[in-house]
């Protein structure tokens, strides 16, 4: 596909060239390679077309992106589920430490 | 005395879990870049497609192609083709759309990436409220036990406390890390082969449509007369050929810029700053530049 797309590019510089040389002689094949040049733009276009739906027609790879968005997402997740858990250890902690508190005053008090 | 046995044993416990934090800087680097890689190519598809419309609406003036062509097209009962559409509009379009829900996949991914590393994320809150709450249960413990441990002890019981949680998370977070990096690095190896194949194919397309364009504004010239005319067609080769240079130049940076991903990706996983990182930041700059004169 590149080296047709290759040689039409290359075809199209050529024959642009022999038409501003025909122009500028005002010669009557003129119009000829003019017509010439509007049919290999048309067939590059084309080409250029088949060429990117067959790149993007790539499923196996949007499948692959989207495992990849799940995966890390499953990562994000039991990360704030484990930063969740460690919070909820100095909640128990800090609890220990009032029932403490509060047990000796009481003690203190009876 | 005791304040500095605490010290010690918070210092051994850092070096024993890994020392360093994750450095967040690197993740949003990689992020930043693909996202404004992103835009910048879906601004020069843009441009492809104008410069295409463009050339279309010449045609039909000129006469080279007939409205009826681009327009009317009936597509079933109650609609015609909505847009104009050619081989190479169709062909930007569906480069455009590829990308797009590739590189919003990839982004999302990165996202991820920066909120797993922590750069998403202000952790240094979550651990100062760790360490206070550390504090009051410490004092409320030495209180009831009715124990003196000096004046610095308590401060330095909860920050080593709530340190120790923190690198328990750390810990945890870069084993993740390294699992989802080293597990999809493949997979972002392939994603930038297909943008990089694209990419080359944009910059054909644009090259196409620019040359084609060009050549039309020359043949008006040759046959124009009138001096102010001329000096509008000149002027118009001339903006012309400004707008593909600077759509060039920012294919090419984004181009460098998907080359420099999978290598940027790669060494996030050794938590340094490397060489791909910094090369991603330098080509995203350059693309800066170009990207504020594109249009």
């Amino acid at each position: 596909m590149d080296k047709l797309l290759n040689k039409l590019q290359t075809t199209l510089f050529d024959l642009r060239r022999e038409y501003r040389e025909l122009r500028r002689h005002r010669d009557p094949e003129t119009e000829r390679v003019k017509k010439m040049i509007f049919e290999t733009e048309e067939k590059f276009e084309e080409i250029l077309l088949a060429d990117i739906q067959n790149i993007t027609s790539n499923q196996e790879l949007y499948s692959k992106m989207t495992k990849l968005v799940g995966e890390a997402q499953g990562a994000v997740e039991i990360i704030a589920d484990y930063q969740n858990k460690i919070a909820g250890i100095a909640k128990v902690l800090s609890k220990i430490g009032t029932v403490i508190k509060t047990a000796s005053e009481v003690l203190n008090l009876t | 005395m005791k304040t500095l046995k605490y010290i010690c044993a918070l210092i051994a416990i850092v070096f024993i879990t890994g020392c360093a934090s994750i450095p967040t800087q690197n993740f949003s680097s990689l992020l930043h870049t693909t996202r404004e890689a992103s835009e910048a190519i879906d601004k020069v598809l843009q441009e492809n497609y104008k410069l295409e419309s463009d050339i279309i609406r010449e045609e039909i003036i000129l006469d080279e192609r007939p409205l009826y062509d681009v327009f009317l097209e009936r597509q079933g009962s109650y609609s015609i083709k909505p847009e104009i559409s050619t081989p190479m509009l169709e062909s930007i379009e569906t480069a455009r759309s590829a990308l797009s829900d590739i590189n919003d996949l990839a982004i999302e991914y990165m996202e991820l990436l920066a909120t797993l590393s922590g750069a998403n994320n202000t952790p240094k809150d979550h651990f100062i409220e760790l360490a206070e709450s550390f504090n009051d249960t410490s004092t409320a413990i030495t209180d009831s036990l009715n124990v003196d441990l000096g004046p610095d002890t308590l401060p330095t019981l909860s920050v080593a406390g709530s340190e120790v949680l923190r690198l328990m998370l750390e810990g945890k977070r870069r084993k993740l890390l390294l699992e989802v990096l080293e597990g999809n690095q493949p997979v972002i190896e392939e994603y930038c082969a297909f943008a990089i194949e694209l990419i080359d194919k944009i910059e054909i397309s644009l090259y196409h449509s620019y040359s084609k364009y060009f050549a039309r504004i020359d043949d008006q010239l040759f046959y124009e007369d009138n001096a102010e005319e001329r000096r509008i067609m000149v002027n118009r080769a001339y903006e012309l050929n400004g707008r593909y240079v600077n759509a060039l130049k920012a294919l090419e940076s984004v181009r460098k810029i998907y080359e420099q991903i999978p290598e940027a990706h790669g060494s996030l996983s050794t938590f340094k700053y490397s060489r791909g990182v910094k090369l991603l930041v330098k080509y995203g700059k350059e693309l800066s530049n170009s990207y504020e004169d594109l249009f």
